[in-house]
């Protein structure tokens, strides 16, 4: 069974419609990415699979998540389904962390609520053990002085590596990456793309990874999705739609690519 | 600055709250009974002087500060939680009980205080302590409303709170752990400005007789029974006027401080 299965979404916003009926599946391990402009309806899509659309954005069609339907269901039957199937991370990693909750205890939210999904009792020094480890999978140096720390004293990069470590801390067999490297600078970017990489690989976590830079996308996916305007233009394994675009569209956003990877080498 | 305007305030509102919890426990003269001469002029033994009656004006002072801080801080309290509640609701709600809501928190602030206060005096056996807090209360809350509905869907945009939705946090659990502590700071500086605003409408309500009903007299009914006196003693406006205006004043102030020192970026700037 596909972990995840979108059979003809649509999102409707106030007033028109923005995805026009897109379909694809991530199997368990898989590494689907979707690519497209700005306002393509990627993040739409993605964050339909999870239920979690904005006030005013109604989705239509059929989600299966882990083999349950998403579409239609009121919020509280998606809670038990988030964290354990999906989690997401962010884009923007100064606002994916509460600014007024210390980083330890933001951290601890999640394992906590493991721990009580699984039926485990969680004692002070588990919990903080379970802390100390998820910031050293995410490799962040001296985790003793992060979990003290408030989310403004720490750097980009690092506020990023722990939402990814919140993220996975619930567990989840789908990590759903919403552009989230797109606001670090290109050295940070690299590192947390190795990060992403090595974790979903330990971690056999399906991936579902959203971006408008097509490097970081053939870097990190298998198979991958071009969205143009709410609708899927061309589909495919990334080395395939990569190397022979066939739409127009993703010939254009290739040509861009290179264009500027030449030109970059040409100033060298 | 920043400091002294805290301080200043600080003390000013310190002075009012030590005098009216003094008042539950000791006061100069009896506030009933005939301590002077009628309209006597401030002395050692009368610093406030007395009143037509011959009664201890200070001591009627004292009493009108324990009043107007017990109405100020029921209010708030209540318009506080009314208001905060209303508002996390409101920014939780669909279009149509938000836009209900909006239509109804409008009209709340629109309508004068003092009419709402009228309004709840003829609803209830007539004017008292109770009155006046609920009016002030309930008119407090529309703003408060407005300001927490803004607030917590500010918040509700953030990535975090979609982060936390994501990994099967409810939406109670949210608004507990993510929404009240971040709206926190902003809705406390907007309570403690309102605190001052419902000090000067008890002192209002009170000298159109809709407030606590004599002994337990507020500053407004002193101006009020003072009002013919003015010119043969003056002190009788002179002194519950100057202590209206210390508190308000320093609560004033205190809010100022307050809104610099939780709001961090304010004060870097």
């Amino acid at each position: 069974m596909s972990l995840l299965e979108v059979k003809d979404l649509r999102v409707h916003g106030p007033a028109r419609e923005l995805v026009h009926g897109i379909s694809f599946s991530v199997e368990p391990g898989e590494r689907l990415g979707l690519v497209g402009e700005s306002g393509s309806g990627k993040s739409l899509t993605a964050m339909s699979t999870v239920g979690l659309l904005a006030h005013g954005l109604r989705a239509e069609g059929s989600v299966l998540l882990d083999g349950q339907q998403v579409i239609g269901k009121p919020d509280r039957a998606l809670v038990p389904l988030r964290g354990p199937v999906a989690a997401v991370v962010f884009q923007d990693p100064r606002s994916a962390l509460d600014p007024l909750m210390k980083l330890g205890e933001q951290l601890a939210h999640p394992i906590r609520r493991r721990a009580k999904r699984e039926g485990r009792s969680l004692s002070a020094t588990a919990l903080r053990a379970e802390q100390l480890r998820w910031l050293d999978r995410v490799s962040i140096a001296d985790p003793e002085r992060i979990l003290t720390s408030w989310p403004h004293e720490v750097s980009g990069g690092q506020r990023q590596r722990i939402a990814i470590a919140m993220a996975l801390a619930c567990g989840p067999r789908l990590l759903i990456a919403d552009e989230p490297t797109t606001a670090l600078d290109v050295t940070t970017q690299a590192e947390v793309l190795d990060l992403l990489d090595t974790l979903a690989r330990d971690e056999g976590l399906a991936l579902l990874f959203i971006s408008h830079d097509l490097p970081v996308v053939a870097r990190i996916t298998d198979r991958v999705i071009v969205m143009q305007q709410g609708r899927a233009v061309e589909e495919g394994p990334v080395h395939q739609v990569f190397t022979r675009p066939r739409d127009a569209y993703t010939q254009g956003l290739v040509a861009a690519a290179q264009q500027l990877e030449a030109a970059v080498r040409g100033m060298q | 600055m920043k400091k002294t305007s805290l301080w200043i305030g600080a003390i000013l509102v310190g002075i009012n709250v030590v005098i009216a919890l003094l008042t539950l426990v000791w006061l100069p003269y009896d506030p009933t009974a005939m301590s002077g001469g009628r309209l006597a002029a401030p002395s050692w033994a009368h610093w406030a002087g007395t009143d037509r009656l011959g009664r201890d004006y200070f001591t009627q002072v004292m009493i009108g500060a324990r009043i107007a801080l017990t109405v100020a801080v029921g209010a708030a309290a209540l318009g506080g939680l009314i208001g905060t509640t209303l508002g996390v609701l409101a920014a939780f709600a669909q279009r149509g009980f938000d836009d209900a809501l909006a239509a109804t928190l409008d009209i709340l602030i629109a309508f004068p205080t003092l009419l709402l206060a009228m309004l709840v005096v003829a609803a209830s056996d007539g004017a008292s302590l109770g009155t006046a807090i609920l009016a002030i209360g309930i008119a407090m809350s529309a703003i408060i409303a407005r300001l927490v509905r803004i607030l917590t869907k500010r918040v509700l945009a953030q990535d975090y709170i979609t982060a936390a939705r994501c990994s099967g946090l409810g939406w109670g659990r949210i608004v507990l752990v993510h929404v009240l502590p971040n709206i926190a700071p902003t809705v406390l500086v907007a309570i403690a400005l309102q605190f001052g605003l419902a000090v000067i409408a008890e002192a209002s309500l009170s000298y159109l007789g809709l407030g606590a009903p004599p002994p337990n007299a507020s500053w407004g009914q002193l101006l009020q029974s003072a009002q013919s006196t003015v010119f043969n003693a003056p002190i009788g406006v002179i002194a519950p006027g100057l202590a209206l205006m210390a508190l308000v004043l320093g609560i004033n102030f205190l809010a100022d401080g307050l809104r610099d020192l939780l709001d961090p970026e304010r004060g870097a700037a």
